[in-house]
């Protein structure tokens, strides 16, 4: 049989009831978040507090290890001089000459029977030179020489005549201003069929 | 707890302002708006705890964590140093530093330098004719070395000037080729060469740099240098050798005026 149920409480007293409910959660709310506050802000200080003590004693370590490498300071200099040395030297002596590297160049690519007369290399990208032959064909190979990159390898960028004339010996002088390029190498002999081979001395 | 609340009420019961705070709480209002007072209290102590409080703290706690990192760094790389420099042999060192020094010199040494110079015109049978040197420093920044000039003025073969820039390139003190003139050749032969010789040097330093810079010791290239210098220090007369022992004894009349 179905229980019959009547609230004969009046109805006042029970929004009197939900009324002290609510106060009572909101009591209870505002309290536990204040204390979560507390204890978290508290933890965070606790946290800074280990992490302030750790970085002391990692200064402590490194002002240590500053310490004793500074008992090691001769031992220190004398490595760190020796290797800046050997670094310079090293760069000096890898840097070629570019002077003595286009004289080298050029009287490789100098035929035999075209003589040199002056060699001027004051500056790192150009040459001044000037020579005789009594041979148009030795000219025309020396000219080739200087102008085509299969044969100097590229490592002249530019040939100036200066002058070119034919005295009355019949022997043909000029003056030439190569431009070369820096860092220039030692070119292996050209190879010339039916002109005569390149010459090794001015 | 209860104690503690029945303590606080009777000390301060009769206090004006907690008779203020009873009187506020008899009011309407206050029994109207009595479930906002505590979550308002609430906020009121967490705002400025959270504000003040707990972002500098949590700020401050990624910054000490990056410092800690940072020094964690530079420990591990002084350790690192301590090793190397504990390991360095001294004696060797500073023997490498003396071959160093054929090479490139603290000073100019010019003496040493002319001695050289005069050395690798003879063995290369060029004649000098000429021989200046200018003390003014140049410097080369790329290696951060100094450098005095050494005009020379020589009548050689074309095959004696290239063995020339040869030696040079090989010689033990650092050398180099500056500027080169060569005229002649109209007699035939003879070629009168007119070259510009830089005679490197560096000081050594004052300051080898912090503690905490990191070093590296020799590798094989360094090595490789080194052994370049001593070979050919040993055959270049004045370089390196070893000095005879026995002392020099002379012939001859001790007094010529007797």
């Amino acid at each position: 049989m179905a229980k019959i149920s009547i609230n004969l409480l009046p109805p006042e007293l029970t929004s009197t009831r939900q009324e002290k409910t609510k106060r009572d959660l909101s009591v209870k709310a505002s309290i536990a978040f204040v204390i979560v506050m507390v204890v978290f802000t508290g933890s965070v200080l606790a946290l800074r507090l280990s992490q302030n003590l750790s970085l002391k004693q990692k200064e402590s370590t490194l002002e240590g290890n500053r310490k004793r490498v500074a008992t090691l300071e001769k031992e220190e200099g004398l490595v760190v001089v020796v290797k800046k040395r050997l670094s310079a030297i090293s760069v000096v002596r890898n840097a070629e000459s570019d002077q003595a590297q286009s004289f080298i160049l050029l009287n490789a690519l100098t035929p035999q029977t075209v003589q040199l007369f002056t060699f001027n290399a004051n500056k790192s990208d150009q040459v001044t030179l000037s020579g005789e032959t009594a041979s148009t064909q030795a000219l025309q190979t020396f000219f080739n020489n200087l102008t085509d990159p299969a044969i100097n390898e590229g490592k002249i960028t530019g040939v100036n005549v200066d002058n070119l004339n034919k005295g009355q010996t019949g022997r043909i002088h000029f003056d030439l201003i190569v431009n070369v390029s820096s860092q220039s190498q030692t070119v292996t002999q050209p190879a010339s069929t039916s002109a005569p081979p390149a010459k090794t001395d001015i | 707890m209860k104690g503690l609340v029945q303590k606080f009420l009777s000390r301060y019961s009769n206090a004006s302002w907690w008779l203020k705070i009873k009187e506020l709480s008899a009011r309407d209002e206050f029994a109207k708006y009595q479930v906002f007072v505590l979550p308002a209290v609430a906020c009121f102590i967490s705002i400025p705890l959270l504000i003040f409080v707990l972002l500098p703290n949590v700020f401050s706690w990624f910054k000490t964590k990056a410092q800690i990192s940072q020094i964690e760094m530079v420990n591990t790389a002084l350790e690192d140093k301590l090793n190397v420099l504990q390991s360095v042999d001294k004696e060797s060192y500073e023997g490498y530093l003396k071959t160093s020094l054929i090479s490139l010199p603290e000073d100019k040494d010019v003496t040493t330098a002319i001695s050289q110079v005069l050395f690798l015109l003879g063995s290369s049978r060029l004649q000098l004719q000429d021989f200046t040197f200018a003390l003014s420093a140049e410097k080369d920044s790329s290696a951060d070395v100094s450098a005095f000039g050494v005009k020379i003025s020589a009548l050689s073969d074309t095959a004696g000037l290239k063995e020339f820039i040869g030696k040079v390139k090989k010689a033990p003190r650092l050398l180099k080729i500056k500027n080169l003139e060569v005229s002649g050749g109209r007699a035939g032969g003879s070629i009168n060469s007119t070259i510009n010789l830089l005679v490197y040097y560096q000081p050594l330093p004052s300051k080898i740099g912090k503690v905490d810079e990191s070093i590296s010791v020799l590798d094989q290239k360094d090595l490789d240098t080194l052994s370049q210098i001593s070979t050919s220090s040993k055959s270049t007369p004045g370089f390196g050798q070893e000095e005879a022992t026995e002392s020099a004894t002379y012939s001859g009349n001790a007094d010529p005026f007797q």
